[in-house]
């Protein structure tokens, strides 16, 4: 009887903490989401700013565009969305490098602190990406670590992917061929 | 007023006069402190150590003795000064004597900087033990060996002191017993011993302070210019007033030590750098921080019994971040004691942090998850575990209010000059050298001067 009273609070215990931990995830998640939407809000401003000085560069706008149409489509699917989020990345990455070659654009005020605004979200979704990282890591060790695992497959959760920085994300942006 | 005819000073004189003038501002005698500063504002050129705290305390004394044009005229030309420390003080100061002027000159500012080349990330050359040993032969030997005379001047004083008084108790003891026609006893003698003794020891301490001083004006302050670039930072052996009422509210700020809410009881202040590495304002000083209890009036008007515990003793540092931010972080030493005393903390929820190396020897708090991240990057976080590495201390870290506090307790007293040590040996100066160096090197070694494409 006893022995039943204390596997049954231990039970409770380890859905409780299941639950806690599936929570952190979507609410980590969700943060990142926020950041990203934030940046779709910058990208117009930066095309505006841009495109009358990065006259050989439209194609680099127009892709820039193109990515964030895609983004906030509907009819994206989430490993899609989360595809076309690391291109913007990358892509936000490459014309930021690209203005160091224009100093009348860096001179520019506006530029100035949009460039700013654009590398404060860059740097909060990095943060926000390791803080979902962390929470999955957690959730994923809980759901597959026993006796966890047994409450975990009770309630059909299933591990959940890190976000993995593509190989071309972590290489360095080489300006000499984004110019040619 | 101003004696024209009397232009060159001695740097003694300066010095006096510099600390006789700080004392009239502080004691309230205005007229006198203008009378000494203009004077000093002549004989001293703008290359001088003392010239920034003596355009400073001339423009406060102006303005508490209500000759407010003077010290808007002389704000005027520290906000054209050439060093940014001179300029960025005349700036704040003339917000709180003509808004108007000051922000004529905010917008200034703001349009000139439009066209200033967009900042990276300005690394300070550090200075190692060999150039530092060099600029020892080259610049300190001469102040070494006068301080090296002064110091066994001092030593032979105390001394000599001291057989003086024992000589003098047993001649008072021996007149006394002769009078009163009693016996040798030891015990009488060491009892009107220790009635000569604290004059004695109050003696030695007076000694000994006004060694330190010429130690501190000599040594320490030349160290601190020589490890601070082209002169950017300068050092007080003490600040008072509003200037200590800064440390007490960065401290606070901090909630490294307590409660946001709570000012420390007691706090003071030695050794104090202040200035701008790069593109950083900093400050830092060794501090003394204490609790204070009882010693408040009962009904009866008697006081209750009164008590002194030390909170923090060591370096405390200040500068400001480079990104922006809301929250508290607070990165903290990963032992025991902060386990135990953070189960209640003020300091927000565990943050945890994917360097296995940075999580073995910090333990992180915040209010936001995620900013805490934001603030901790990767890098900063190697750079913090590098620093811990180089400080060989426990290190208390908070980021509060877009301000970084970094606290380092020490258990013994830093710049002190080492009476029974020979002051022209290496050994002291390279202790002095590295203590200064770990801390103004604080700005490159967490990249601090980092600016928007870092």
């Amino acid at each position: 009887m006893v022995l039943g009273l204390i596997i049954f609070m231990l039970g409770i215990q380890i859905y409780n903490s299941l639950i806690i931990k599936k929570n952190q995830v979507s609410k980590s998640f969700s943060s990142v989401d926020v950041l990203l939407k934030k940046r779709w809000d910058l990208i117009p401003n930066l095309v505006a700013v841009v495109k009358n000085h990065l006259e050989f560069e439209q194609q680099t706008l127009a892709e820039i565009t193109r990515l964030r149409s895609r983004a906030m489509g509907n009819d994206i699917s989430p490993e899609q969305r989360l595809n076309v989020e690391n291109q913007i990345t990358r892509t936000v990455g490459n014309i930021m490098a690209l203005i160091e070659n224009y100093p009348e654009l860096k001179s520019e005020r506006h530029v100035t602190q949009l460039l700013e605004s654009l590398n404060e979200t860059e740097e909060q979704i990095s943060a926000a990406r390791r803080f979902y990282n962390s929470a999955v890591t957690d959730y994923n060790n809980a759901i597959e670590m026993f006796p966890s695992n047994l409450v975990a497959g009770y309630m059909q959760y299933q591990p959940k992917e890190l976000f993995v920085t593509p190989a071309e994300e972590r290489a360095n942006v080489d300006v000499g061929r984004l110019l040619n | 007023m101003v004696d024209k005819s009397d232009q060159s000073l001695s740097p003694q004189e300066i010095d006096r006069l510099f600390i006789q003038g700080d004392r009239n501002l502080h004691q309230g005698n205005f007229t006198a402190a203008v009378d000494i500063f203009e004077k000093l504002s002549v004989a001293v050129i703008s290359s001088h150590q003392q010239y920034f705290n003596i355009q400073r305390n001339l423009a406060k004394a102006y303005s508490q003795n209500n000759q407010t044009e003077q010290a808007i005229a002389l704000c005027q030309t520290m906000v054209a000064s050439d060093s940014n420390l001179i300029s960025l003080w005349g700036t704040n100061f003339m917000a709180t004597l003509a808004p108007q002027i000051h922000q004529e000159i905010i917008q200034k500012q703001d349009n000139q900087e439009v066209v200033k080349p967009t900042i990276k990330s300005l690394t300070i050359k550090q200075k190692n033990l060999a150039e530092f040993k060099q600029y020892c032969q080259d610049n300190l030997l001469g102040s070494l060996r006068e301080l090296e005379k002064n110091r066994i001047q001092t030593l032979s004083t105390i001394v000599v002191s001291g057989i003086i008084c024992l000589f003098i108790t047993w001649v008072i003891c021996q007149i006394i017993l002769n009078f009163v026609k009693g016996e040798d006893n030891i015990v009488f003698y060491l009892t009107f011993l220790s009635l000569i003794l604290p004059i004695w020891i109050i003696f030695c301490r007076g000694c000994i302070h006004v060694y330190g001083l010429n130690f501190k004006r000599n040594i320490i302050e030349k160290i601190v210019n020589f490890i601070g670039e082209d002169g950017k930072l300068s050092y007080a052996n003490k600040l008072f007033l509003e200037d200590k009422r800064q440390t007490i509210l960065g401290f606070t700020n901090s909630q490294l030590f307590r409660d946001e809410l709570q000012e420390p009881d007691s706090l003071e202040q030695e050794d104090c750098v202040y200035g701008t590495i790069g593109n950083t304002d900093i400050f830092f000083a060794e501090i003394f921080v204490k609790n204070v209890r009882g010693g408040h009036l009962n009904e009866l008007e008697m006081k209750d019994s009164f008590g002194e515990s030390m909170l923090f003793h060591g370096l405390f540092f200040q500068a400001k971040f480079s990104k922006n931010f809301v929250s508290r972080t607070f990165v903290l030493p990963n032992d025991l004691k902060n386990k135990i005393l953070l189960k209640n903390n003020w300091q927000g929820e565990i943050v945890s942090l994917e360097d296995p190396e940075f999580q073995k020897i910090f333990q992180v708090y915040g209010d936001n998850q995620i900013e805490s991240r934001y603030v901790l990057s990767t890098s900063l976080m190697s750079r913090l575990v590098e620093f811990n590495q180089k400080a060989k201390r426990k290190v208390y870290l908070s980021f509060i209010d877009g301000f970084v506090y970094i606290a380092i307790p020490y258990r013994y007293r830093l710049f002190q000059p080492k009476l029974l040590k020979n002051m022209t040996s290496f050994a002291p100066l390279r202790e002095y050298f590295l203590d200064l160096q770990l801390m103004i090197g604080i700005v490159n070694d967490l990249n601090l001067n980092r600016r928007i494409w870092g």
